[in-house]
């Protein structure tokens, strides 16, 4: 083939321009730390790294809603426990009273006992996280124990809470979830019904009772009342049993959702981040070709017949 | 002895002048664009012919020198046309490759900065309003985020709409150069025409016509033709555009609709003075060049033919999806109640435009109007993320339900919302098509070069002015006349002994 000044020079300039192109292209990596700058540079690595990202912020927030729902979990399996503990006092003030070796009086300073453990329950019912009661439901707003100002008895949102009913059935179904996963939803405590238990079964309505048969009946009358307190105490246990259960699940989330952010993290990093010590060596290399080039340029350029004619 | 030989010289001389000159032209030419070396053709000049009556009776007639015949370009006109042929599609994928890597920088996905990135916060704010539906701040970030997520809609939207617009007027001002091009090309058929109407080549006015038919080229794919009587012909997809003398201009009729919205009518590139039968002009026909990739990013709407129209209908499928499933879930749910106002329901999140009849009419929706509606905007306890009717003045008011919040949530998750996706998966879809179709281009385009770099080098090989040889040229004929000189010297001295030096006898 015939070659020309021009063709010489032509190709030169493509060769130092495609040079350069790189040059810059390691140069752009090395200074930005990143190795994706549009996204055609790399379409499917662009996609893999944007799948990375929606996974990983899906996994920050399900990480913070595993976080919101151990807090509400402690809270609750902290009450459990105190109901529990105030269960086992009740026990043993009922099994003491009602030995028969206690005399009315005795029985009475029992009863004040028992009226401080049943006030105690009241407040446990009405347990707040930040500003919501978490023992209420959807109702997160207004203390969902409250006494009837006229009889005294216990109202549940409301409802009577010593009397099994309906409307108080209902009142289990409103509780509260959260999302902690992909389609997975935890409840994130127990609504008060379950808490405290209905109609006869309610804690307070069984403390309550205890405390008027202390105050004022025999010690028939409080031995009456030990067999629902171990009733209770059973389902407490059992309600500890199934929060218990819930927070391992929680933690066992949690780790996997750490683990989860550490490989997906990973891989982001693969996709979009530059590998340091590969762009220096292909910098270091596009540049030696560079300066090779301009060395080859300045020989080939230069020189025509004309520098060798007299 | 006679003058013979003096006039053999002299053409000697004149021939090695004209080449030196030649020499000189092609050196000072010898990086102009679109110059073809050129080369002094000589013939030698037969001897005299002194057959029939006259003929002498010695044998060896002796050639009367040489002269020359035509100064001729050194040019391969299938090069020409297969570099004009791949100009075109040089030209369309320079352009696609160069606006698309644009609308790529207005996409802006890489590491998460873009449209996806307003998507998912807005995702996770609705997350944490499922946890919390009561709390102000967590509304208020529910309210924000919505509001930068229709933002950034309406940006993307207009960003492309503007860029559309961008691609019309281009498509315009290119076809005013390309008539541009028509018309001078038509002026230097007249000059090429009647200045070799005396025989000679109009070899530097023909470079820059072949320069303008490669420019010509790269603007759209034309056929040409050169008859042999020298008169040159240009046509598109089989109309006239250059005949000979006369051109005829393009025009842009500002009558094609736009294929996504309501934009004002688009350009149709005409050929001004034809008549398609029905008394217009006819439609200008071209599948390749700068043109068509203006028009093809401007008109294409499909996942085969992508342009501006594409992308803006998968961000109008995404805002409408968004508004249509959330709109949905939230019109069921109710709202907390604060101060005055009770809870509502049937509240909707996203602004829906009305039809005629006032009905909400959701194919109306594009990423454009895409909006809060102004009932959440006023108010962020608007937001409805209870399932249930909220009465603060009862006992226990279910300001914590939040069914309709995790309904909300779910929405984000949910797979199967817009052609068999999610939100985001949707979203990843129409960027990863952009991505694809963006790296397509650009290999095309460097495919392009390589193919259209190898045509040139094959010209360059052939027309490129090469010093060195000129050189040797100017040499050649330096010492050739240095040689004719020799002979003239050696003719005259002959006829100097002749004329002086002889015819003493007998003085």
């Amino acid at each position: 083939m015939r070659i020309t000044n021009a063709m010489i020079s032509n190709s030169y300039l493509k060769n130092l321009n495609n040079n350069l192109t790189e040059l810059e292209r390691y140069h752009n990596q090395l200074a930005t730390g990143n190795k994706l700058t549009k996204l055609s540079d790399d379409p499917i690595g662009v996609m893999s790294s944007m799948q990375v990202r929606t996974k990983l912020g899906k996994l920050a927030q399900y990480q913070k809603n595993v976080d919101t729902a151990k807090t509400w979990h402690s809270h609750t399996e902290g009450a459990l426990i105190e109901l529990n503990r105030v269960l086992q006092s009740a026990y043993e003030a009922s099994l003491k009273a009602s030995t028969g070796t206690l005399n009315q009086s005795d029985r009475r300073a029992v009863a004040e006992e028992v009226k401080q453990l049943r006030d105690h329950v009241f407040m446990l019912g009405n347990t707040k996280v930040g500003d919501k009661y978490i023992f209420g439901g959807y109702n997160t707003s207004k203390a969902p124990f409250t006494l009837d100002p006229l009889t005294g008895t216990l109202n549940y949102n409301g409802i009577n809470a010593t009397v099994e009913s309906l409307q108080l059935e209902a009142e289990t179904s409103k509780s509260l979830s959260f999302e902690i996963g992909f389609d997975i939803t935890i409840e994130a405590s127990l609504t008060g019904v379950e808490l405290l238990g209905a109609g006869e079964h309610n804690i307070y309505h069984i403390l309550n009772g205890l405390y008027d048969a202390l105050q004022n009946g025999s010690a028939q009358d409080a031995s009456g009342y030990i067999e629902r307190i171990l009733g209770a105490q059973e389902n407490v246990l059992a309600e500890l049993a199934v929060i218990g259960g819930k927070t391992t699940r929680l933690d066992l989330l949690e780790n996997r959702y750490a683990e989860d952010e550490l490989n997906f993290t990973g891989i982001k990093s693969a996709v979009e981040d530059t590998d340091q010590a590969e762009a220096v060596m292909q910098y270091k290399m596009a540049e030696s070709v560079y300066l090779f080039a301009l060395k080859v340029g300045s020989n080939i350029l230069q020189p025509t017949l004309l520098d060798y004619l007299r | 002895m006679s003058f013979y030989g003096l006039e053999i010289a002299k053409s000697a001389i004149f021939i090695s002048q004209k080449a030196v000159n030649l020499a000189g032209h092609n050196i000072a030419n010898a990086s102009t664009a679109g110059y073809t070396r050129q080369r002094v053709t000589a013939v030698a000049l037969d001897a005299a012919d002194f057959s029939g009556r006259y003929a002498p009776l010695q044998k060896g007639g002796v050639g009367a020198g040489a002269h020359i015949k035509a100064v001729d370009q050194l040019r391969n006109a299938y090069i020409d046309r297969a570099l004009r042929q791949e100009y075109s599609d040089m030209g369309r994928f320079s352009t696609r490759t160069d606006e698309l890597e644009y609308i790529e920088a207005i996409f802006n996905e890489v590491r998460g900065r873009g449209i996806s990135g307003t998507l998912s916060e807005f995702f996770d704010s609705i997350q944490e309003f499922s946890k919390d539906p009561v709390s102000k701040e967590i509304r208020t970030n529910v309210q924000q985020n919505a509001l930068k997520l229709t933002e950034s809609f309406n940006h993307y939207y207009k960003q492309l709409s503007e860029h559309q617009a961008v691609m019309n007027e281009s498509l315009k001002m290119a076809s005013l150069h390309v008539t541009g091009i028509l018309s001078t090309i038509a002026a230097y058929n007249k000059s090429i025409y009647s200045y070799e109407l005396g025989g000679e080549k109009a070899n530097d006015m023909r470079d820059k016509r072949n320069l303008l038919l490669d420019e010509l080229s790269e603007y759209l794919d034309i056929e040409y033709y050169e008859d042999s009587s020298a008169k040159l012909t240009i046509s598109a997809g089989g109309d006239l555009l250059v005949s000979h003398t006369d051109f005829f201009a393009l025009t842009a009729i500002e009558d094609q609709q736009g294929v996504v919205t309501g934009t004002p009518d688009f350009y149709r590139l005409c050929i001004e003075g034809t008549d398609d039968g029905t008394g217009s002009p006819i439609e200008l026909k071209y599948t390749s060049g700068r043109l068509y990739a203006y028009k093809e990013l401007r008109d294409g709407n499909s996942p085969t033919d992508i342009g501006i129209p594409h992308l803006l209908t998968s961000l109008n499928k995404l805002a409408r999806g968004l508004a249509e499933a959330f709109n949905s879930v939230h019109e069921d749910g109710y709202t907390i109640p604060h101060g005055a106002v009770a809870s509502q329901t049937g509240v909707r999140m996203f602004e829906v435009p009305l039809d005629t009849l006032g009905q909400p009419d959701y194919s109306a929706l594009n990423a454009g109007n895409f909006r809060l509606s102004p009932d959440v905007i006023n108010d962020v306890y608007k937001f409805a993320g209870s399932s249930n009717f909220i009465d603060n003045s009862t006992n226990s008011p279910e300001l914590g339900n939040n069914l309709n919040a995790l309904r909300l949530a779910a929405l984000t998750n949910a797979e199967n919302m817009l052609e068999g996706a999610g939100f985001e998966g949707f979203l990843k879809g129409a960027v990863l098509e952009l991505a694809i179709e963006s790296s397509r281009s650009q290999s095309i385009f460097t495919g392009q070069q390589a193919v259209v770099g190898n045509l040139e080098t094959r010209r360059e090989s052939i027309s490129g002015v090469s010093v060195d040889e000129e050189m040797v040229v100017m040499m050649r004929y330096q010492h050739m006349f240095a040689a004719a000189s020799r002979v003239i010297n050696a003719i005259d001295e002959a006829l100097e002994k002749l004329i002086n030096g002889t015819g003493l006898v007998g003085r």
